[in-house]
């Protein structure tokens, strides 16, 4: 009997001890608020009974809500490239922070993404409804671990988008007059204006963004890309492509001249095929007029949604073109 | 079977040979033709001039030149070769097997080949084509010896039977390897994505050279071959009481398939269909004479390649269509035809 209770004490105090543990590192959370509403580009209404703490997010979506000063738990998504640094779509992230509940397209470990009991999945939309890197069959798995919010990151400018993040990362609770979300803000207002003017200073410069593999030249259809658009409200004039499936019409090599052009601007993530590549492997691409003028730029294809990174990006575009010619072709 | 007619013993008459001497040429007569559409059609419209002036008056300036000599010529020369390899390796494994639907990658050859190049520039951060062929022709060497040694367990030795379950058990556990690697590292699947898809647009015509003496030397000593396989073909009992030692023969065939196999897999990337669907379509023109079966394959393989990659540029202008898939759409209800037509098993 005496032997009994002491097994039984000794199993209350480590069970105890485990529990404890457990929690341990439960974070503090805000004080308790009101039932919290939020309607996604899904015209999908998530209504839970408080405003959601911890968030789970889609890489570019996590980086947009961080940089608005809202921390999510986890990501999926693109996080650390080869040599270590966070992979452009992640931004600012702190990788260290945060837990990877996966990495590939269409990778998410369920169980994982359960254990880190979110209250809220925050994924970007390429083609709604379908979630970026939320595959359809495990969709509705997530689903119920969550509610989920999608937000378009596609056909319309930059600058809708990222006042949709505002408007999430403000529902979440992020204080959008805090210094450095101001401070991004006026930045992105000024590598806007000075973008605008790079691009009148260069009268007729015909740009066009692309991409490359050895078999096929993908030439990107601007209407679809947030970027895009809004360099377009800025004055770019870029190549629209006839026929294209979508986000881009892929030529054979053959056509590599079908859309003539002052300067390319290339996709530079990292599994594409870098222009270097190309000018070895692909004669006709060396035919190209703006390659054979030294006239190749980057393209940050998966563009940051947030003030500070597309701020970025806008100040590298802006360089770029001043160093262009706009009289290549005609 | 129709043995009278494949028994050695038994010549044709000299009628037959003539009828099939005529079908070889007008078979070369319509490769030719196709070579010259292929350097003729494609993506953009070239006229005669330019697409013969690339050929024998090069000039660098014009663009259309261009075209054809650093895009269409190098894949019309790689699909000769590789529709050369893939078409006697499946017709020699077919007979040597007596498995009508034996091919290269029956041997574990393709399997072989994509995980050994996987690895290589898993681990070895290869990126270079040239660097990672040599590892695809390893590969190939590597998985069908030890098809064949798995194979050869047991009594009876290397039966077709044996070597086919083999094959399958060895491709599927190193295509679920391949793709563990693939799954583990980012980077891996970048580079060797690519060439994981079966082409002849963008590759290396180098990578091809370096392997081209490999692909002759197995063409070559396989057509030499026809009066053996002819043999192989009876089968077990009546190869071996017609004097012939079956494993050493098998082993030969196994040798000279890895060659083809292994260098046009190097070269182009796993093409399907054409190994598998040459032989019978040759067989039902000309017979199963392997004597006559393998050179016919030599100009029908290039035949059906070239002019399915010749489909697969125009079919999606201004894009392409891989000619991977132009084979394997063109080779599903081919085959499906050929089974419903005729006996099958009339190797």
């Amino acid at each position: 009997m005496k032997k009994r209770t002491i097994v039984l004490a000794i199993l209350v105090l480590v069970m105890s001890l485990v529990v404890t543990a457990c929690g341990g590192t439960k974070p503090e959370e805000p004080k308790e608020t009101g039932p919290w509403e939020f309607t996604d580009d899904r015209r999908i209404k998530v209504s839970l009974p408080k405003r959601p703490v911890r968030v789970v997010a889609q890489s570019n979506a996590a980086a947009a809500l961080w940089d608005l000063g809202f921390q999510v738990v986890g990501v999926f998504g693109p996080q650390r490239q080869a040599d270590g640094k966070n992979d452009p779509e992640v931004g600012n992230v702190d990788l260290t922070k945060v837990m990877s509940v996966g990495e590939q397209w269409g990778e998410i470990d369920l169980e994982k993404l359960a254990s880190l009991r979110p209250d809220l999945i925050v994924s970007t939309m390429w083609i709604p409804p379908q979630l970026w890197y939320v595959k359809d069959d495990v969709a509705a798995k997530v689903n119920t671990i969550a509610p989920t919010v999608g937000i378009s990151v596609a056909q319309r400018p930059v600058s809708d988008v990222i006042s949709r993040f505002e408007e999430l990362a403000q529902a979440l609770g992020a204080d959008l007059k805090a210094p450095e979300v101001t401070a991004a803000r006026e930045r992105f207002n000024k590598a806007s204006t000075d973008l605008k003017a790079a691009i009148a200073e260069k009268p007729g410069l015909k740009t066009m963004f692309a991409a490359g593999s050895l078999e096929t030249f993908w030439v990107v259809n601007p209407p679809y890309y947030a970027d895009l658009l809004y360099f377009k409200e800025l004055g770019l004039d870029m190549v629209v492509p006839e026929k294209p499936q979508q986000f881009t019409e892929s030529l054979s090599w053959e056509q590599a001249l079908r859309y003539p052009a002052d300067l390319i601007l290339y996709d530079v993530r990292q599994h594409v095929l870098p222009p270097s590549q190309l000018a070895e492997k692909v004669p006709t691409w060396n035919r190209h007029p703006a390659v054979k003028a030294g006239q190749v730029g980057s393209w940050h294809s998966t563009a940051s949604y947030s003030y500070e990174g597309f701020a970025g990006i806008m100040e590298e575009l802006a360089n770029t073109i001043r160093n262009s010619r706009a009289d290549i072709v005609q | 079977m129709a043995i009278t007619q494949s028994v050695p013993h038994s010549p044709p008459t000299t009628r037959w040979a003539a009828a099939r001497f005529v079908g070889l040429l007008l078979v070369a007569g319509a490769l030719a033709t196709v070579v010259l559409m292929s350097l003729r059609i494609g993506s953009i419209d070239i006229t005669n001039a330019d697409a013969y002036n690339a050929l024998f008056h090069y000039s660098s300036d014009s663009y259309e030149q261009t075209v054809v000599r650093t895009l269409r010529l190098p894949r019309t020369v790689i699909g000769l070769g590789v529709g050369a390899a893939l078409a006697v390796a499946g017709a020699a494994m077919q007979a040597a097997t007596r498995n009508p639907l034996a091919e290269p990658s029956l041997l574990g050859v393709n399997s072989g080949a994509a995980f050994a190049v996987v690895t290589a520039v898993y681990l070895g951060h290869l990126t270079h084509p040239l660097q990672y062929v040599w590892f695809a022709f390893g590969g190939a060497l590597g998985a069908s010896v030890l098809v064949y040694v798995i194979g050869s367990v047991g009594s009876g030795g290397a039966t077709p039977l044996k070597l086919a379950l083999a094959g399958v058990i060895v491709s599927a556990q190193l295509g679920s390897w391949l793709t563990a690697l693939l799954l583990l590292n980012k980077q891996t699947l970048d580079v060797v994505r690519f060439w994981l898809a079966g082409s002849l647009a963008g590759r290396d015509l180098a990578v091809f050279s370096s392997v081209l003496p490999f692909l002759v030397l197995g063409v070559g000593g396989m057509v030499m071959l026809g009066n053996q396989l002819n043999i192989l073909s009876l089968g077990e009992d009546a190869a071996l009481s017609l004097g012939m030692r079956t494993g050493r023969m098998r082993a030969m065939v196994a040798l000279l398939v890895v060659l083809m196999a292994g260098a046009s897999v190097a070269a182009a990337g796993p093409i399907s269909f054409v190994g598998l669907a040459v032989p019978h379509l040759v067989r039902a023109l000309v017979g199963p004479d392997y004597r006559w079966v393998l050179p016919f394959c030599v100009l029908v393989g290039p035949l059906l390649l070239l002019g399915a990659d010749i489909a697969g540029r125009v079919a999606a202008r201004p894009s392409e269509l891989q000619v991977g898939i132009v084979t394997a759409l063109v080779g599903a209800p081919f085959l499906i035809a050929l089974a419903r037509h005729r006996q099958v098993a009339d190797l």
